[in-house]
């Protein structure tokens, strides 16, 4: 029984597994106020940037998959030209769009019409607070320049996407996974308070004890309920990493030792990432070396992963017995030459110790994942369920594509805010540690038609509903499986509650709702 | 063989330019990027449309280290300048007898302490990036100076001499102030002698070229043909 109040979709509605397709690109508005709109704008003194070149600049997302152009895009300067603009458009009806980083998958920070807000120009750090351990920064600061700044007096973000030019202010809005998600939560756990333009243009400080209800929204709030232009987060001294890799031939003992170890709270840094189920690695760091001494002495022999040399004998025993995988094996070879000076570059090492993990890691990132086109499907679950999410979405990775990456997580849940978590990518029924799997595909050379990849988007989300999963990306182009994830109930409430906040609903508009 | 690079119409707008780009820095405008010069032309925007942009580049060439996709943006960027009729400053140019060259001195080496601040020439060091960065890797850690790079291990440019400078399009004063700040230094050791004037205006330590250096050592005589 259908109890959406949303339109029905006239996309393809039976062509998913039990749910009805949502468009993958939303209708672009067309932009009846639009000039109207550019001349009050104007009259408030708000620069509008309408070229074609200008706003082509911002027609696609990472995933390079949906396309689409604002009709003009804002570069913001502050929280008062914000709510300026705010007021405007929602007085004219004219989507907003927020980005920051870009670095959405599913078109999420791609304008289809409307203004495109973007900012990046509010991206300075306002204030350090040395001993409180506090930094004040402006939201649409790259994690990258965060953490440039901090470092100067030896300090550090808590945790943060490995990609550096995502910005604050969007992965808080969606909730930021690190390789220490399992020590010290998802990002958006480590914000103390927010400033947000709420989409009637009101400028709101917001925290657990002052508006706390727009607080609780805001944070993986997928950008519908207010745009942060500031946050205070907590810091901590900075730390370069001892780090150690065990590799294993199968998934579940690695996806097992994972959760083994997030449970003993043994590491600081945890994480699983694969090529394809032939090579898995377990990679495990530390911020000391008692912390080192202590899982070494302990938990070490406890872990059924290899060394290097001892999984290569293995692998080379295993590939013996199946010639006709030959290229398997040559992959492997040759992404071992590039990747592994890559993710250990001598400049970056000092005394065995990683400094800098995170430029590291999102320049290999980048370099070795990246491609025009990226998908990077993902499920979100509770710890008892994620060794049957990684075997049942590797299948689907496995039929789709010859070579891909599985990327693990566990993400440690604070109890006091489950509110926060209500209609986001962490999963209702995780107590303690969620856990996210990515599933991305390695293109080597090959082109795929955006039908094979959205394809197996599906596929990988079919998995999640069967499974009762969440989903990390669960906007844009795959909104259309939030009512399974979240349940009616969760959706209808949060969209009466979006109605309320921005009455055109203009603002991050075909994002969730 | 080098290899085979890309250009302006390969980038995918990854961002990573930016992280190390003065010209961002200052303007916090993705604008103001090689990013936003490539999407902007690929868009369909002439040279005519983005000749304030172009001509706020330092081409310290950092853009071209960064990039996954290889793109030449510094070469790019030049040309784009050159139609705008504002030509470049020429990085590659480096004397003979250059920062890199004296940095490689045991002699001068062993003049450089923990306490010193050290500011490699950005330009020529992300020219040769891969045989230069281990090179003042190996020397900070050997001298325990701290220097000039970023958490990418790119030299953050002063800017000084650049046209970009020279015409009033980038504020080399804005970046030696943040080069130095929250920074902790007893004296300031250049590779570029132009620095040595406007350094000494925003801080009280002692700021020197690493070629005084070595006169100072008296040694210029057996070392400098490295």
């Amino acid at each position: 029984m259908r109890i959406s109040s949303l339109p029905k979709d006239v996309v393809a509605e039976d062509s998913l597994q039990g749910i009805p397709r949502q468009q993958t690109n939303p209708t672009r508005w067309q932009g009846e106020q639009w000039h109207d709109f550019v001349q009050a704008l104007q009259d408030a003194g708000i620069a509008i940037r309408d070229k074609h070149f200008q706003t082509g600049v911002y027609i696609t997302d990472a995933g390079g998959l949906a396309h689409g152009l604002p009709h003009g895009v804002v570069v913001a300067t502050s929280a008062e030209h914000i709510a300026n603009l705010m007021q405007l458009a929602q007085q004219f009806e004219v989507p907003v769009t927020t980005r920051g980083g870009g670095l959405t998958t599913e078109g999420e920070s791609v304008a289809f019409g409307g203004v495109l807000l973007d900012m990046t120009g509010m991206s300075r750090v306002l204030s350090i607070d040395k001993d409180a351990l506090i930094v004040r920064t402006q939201a649409g600061i790259f994690w990258h320049h965060l953490a440039e700044t901090l470092r100067r007096d030896g300090l550090d973000y808590l945790s943060a996407p490995l990609n550096l030019t995502s910005s604050v202010g969007g992965t808080l809005g969606v909730g930021g996974i690190d390789v220490n998600s399992s020590k010290h939560g998802c990002s958006a756990d480590q914000v103390l308070s927010l400033q947000v333009v709420t989409p009637t243009g009101e400028i709101v400080e917001c925290s657990d004890a002052e508006n706390s209800a727009l607080f609780e929204r805001v944070i993986l709030g997928y950008g519908q309920f207010g745009i942060i232009t500031e946050a205070t987060l907590k810091i901590r001294p900075y730390t370069p990493l001892r780090m150690h890799y065990f590799y294993y031939s199968s998934l579940r003992p690695c996806v097992e030792d994972l959760l083994m170890l997030d449970q003993s709270q043994s590491c600081d840094y945890t994480g699983m990432l694969t090529m394809m189920d032939s090579a898995i690695t377990l990679l495990v760091a530390f911020d000391s070396e008692e912390r080192e001494t202590a899982f070494m002495a302990y938990y070490q022999e406890r872990l059924r992963g290899y060394g290097e040399l001892g999984f290569a004998l293995r692998l080379a025993a295993n590939f013996s017995w199946r010639p006709w995988k030959w290229k398997e094996a040559l992959f492997l070879l040759q992404r071992k030459r590039e990747l592994f000076p890559d993710l250990e570059p001598a400049h970056h090492i000092q005394d065995g110790q990683m400094y800098d993990r995170a430029a590291v890691f999102s320049k290999a990132v980048w370099k070795h994942w990246g491609d025009r086109q990226m998908v990077i499907p993902d499920l979100a679950t509770n710890a008892d369920k994620i060794v049957a999410v990684v075997e049942r979405g590797n299948a689907v990775c496995r039929k789709y594509f010859p070579y891909y990456t599985l990327y693990c997580v566990g993400i440690r849940l604070r109890d006091e805010h489950q509110s926060h978590y209500e209609l986001s990518s962490i999963p209702s029924d995780a107590k303690g540690f969620a856990y996210g799997c990515e599933f991305e595909p390695m293109y080597h050379g090959q082109v795929y038609s955006r039908d094979s990849l959205q394809s197996f988007k599906n596929e990988i989300y079919d998995v999640g509903v069967d499974l009762e999963t969440s989903y990390y990306r669960f906007g844009g182009m795959m909104k259309g499986y939030i009512r399974q994830a979240l349940g009616d109930d969760v959706v209808e409430k949060h969209l009466k509650l979006k109605q309320a906040a921005d009455p055109a609903m203009i603002l991050n508009r075909d994002v969730i709702f | 063989m080098g290899i085979q690079r890309k250009t302006y119409t390969d980038c995918q707008g990854c961002s990573l330019c930016l992280l190390p780009c003065p010209m961002w820095q200052q303007h916090r405008d993705v604008m103001f990027s090689p990013q936003g010069l490539a999407k902007a032309t690929q868009s369909g925007a002439t040279a005519d449309d983005l000749q304030e942009q172009a001509a706020s580049c330092i081409q310290c060439g950092a853009c071209d280290v960064m990039c996954p996709e290889n793109i030449a943006l510094s070469s790019w960027l030049e040309e784009l300048s050159e139609v705008i009729g504002s030509a470049l400053n020429e990085v590659t140019k480096e004397p003979k007898l250059n920062g890199f060259v004296i940095s490689c001195d045991p002699l001068v080496q062993q003049s450089i302490h923990v306490d010193d601040f050290y500011i490699i020439d950005a330009a020529p060091f992300h020219a040769d990036y891969q045989r230069r960065v281990e090179h003042y890797t190996s020397l900070r850690i050997k001298t325990g100076c701290s220097m000039n790079l970023d958490l990418n291990r790119m030299a953050i440019p002063t800017g000084i001499g650049s046209e970009a400078a020279k015409q009033e399009k980038f504020n080399v004063k804005k970046q030696y102030q943040w080069l130095i700040q929250g920074r902790e230094f007893s004296r300031v050791i250049v590779e570029n002698h132009d620095d040595i004037k406007v350094l000494r205006e925003l801080t009280d330590k002692p700021v020197v070229c690493i070629a005084e250096l070595l006169e100072s050592l008296d040694v210029r005589g057996e070392h400098a043909a490295g």
